[in-house]
């Protein structure tokens, strides 16, 4: 499985006090998803492999300059599966991507993301006289 | 010297001999064939136990129900497929590329005997669901009587699972009379 590092210094925005032990299991139960990614003048696009996680739990969030995927599988925990909980990753993102057009959706367990690249971000032809 | 040579000018006949003793060194210590494409990392899957029987869980993101082959013979559980390795759109560069690809052949041995003629599988959100429901004791299947395993020459067909084929079932102890 791949490094949990980027999952250890992050605060559980759900976890309150008494919830703190289940998060830390839940996090360690998580997956980081194995990622394609490519690009081009007019796109990002992120595929990421997160077997089992159903569209209605998961979860695309846009923070200030990342992106994070999460997903939950259904059962996992409940069963004490030896099989990801869930999945979790997060990427810096250096590009200025149009925001408000970035889409996600998922499928057969890939997750796919795409991000527009912002105007100033797409090599513009310049005219020559 | 002639050994760079041989490099350079058939690096991919060095490879694939690479390839051929390593996938061979496997096939005498786990009887398993892996694609360097997954490297050692199988389909993860898991094996259930339930009341009922066992339910088989195989990690096979982008794949499609028909594009992975389930078989079972006796307490062998194989599913095989192959997902093929993801091209960019033209014009695209590849930034990252971590998704495996390649042709795997994952091979499960039951602990114990199921009713191979009812398995059922499908495929939800990428994760081939397998159910093996366990034998049910006083159903009228016919035993072959030659059907020892030890006796079953290698290339025996394998019984897929098919609603209402008659399996093969390899008996260790006497079925009870009903």
């Amino acid at each position: 499985m791949g490094s949990k590092d980027d999952l250890r210094d992050r605060k559980d925005p759900r976890a309150s006090v008494g919830d703190e032990r289940n998060a830390r299991v839940r996090r360690r139960n998580y997956a980081r998803p194995a990622v394609d990614i490519y690009s081009n003048d007019v796109e990002m696009v992120v595929l990421a492999d997160m077997p089992g996680v159903p569209k209605s739990d998961l979860d695309v969030t846009l923070e200030k300059d990342e992106l994070v995927i999460e997903g939950r599988v259904a059962d996992r925990e409940a069963s004490e599966s030896a099989l990801p909980w869930g999945y979790h990753r997060r990427f810096r993102l250096k590009t200025n991507f149009d925001r408000d057009r970035i889409r996600a959706g998922i499928r057969g367990g890939v997750l796919r993301v795409v991000l527009p690249k912002a105007a100033g971000e797409r090599p513009q032809k310049v005219p020559v006289d | 010297m002639s050994e760079e040579k041989k490099k350079t000018a058939s690096g991919r006949g060095a490879l694939a001999e690479l390839k051929e003793a390593v996938t061979g060194l496997f096939d005498q210590v786990v009887g398993l064939t892996p694609d360097l494409g997954f490297r050692r990392e199988f389909p993860k899957h898991e094996l259930r136990v339930e009341d009922d029987g066992y339910l088989a869980l195989v990690e096979i993101p982008g794949l499609r129900r028909d594009e992975v082959e389930v078989s079972i013979s006796g307490r062998a559980l194989s599913i095989s497929g192959e997902r093929p390795r993801f091209n960019p759109p033209a014009d695209s560069q590849m930034i990252r590329s971590e998704r495996p690809s390649g042709e795997f052949t994952l091979a499960i041995r039951l602990p114990a005997e199921v009713d191979a003629g009812a398995v059922a599988a499908r495929v939800r959100d990428g994760v081939l669901e397998i159910k093996l429901p366990k034998p049910t004791a006083g159903r009228g299947q016919s035993i072959d009587v030659e059907a020892d395993e030890a006796s079953q020459p290698a290339d025996e067909p394998s019984s897929h699972e098919r609603p209402g084929d008659r399996s093969r079932m390899p008996w260790e102890d006497e079925p009870t009379q009903s």
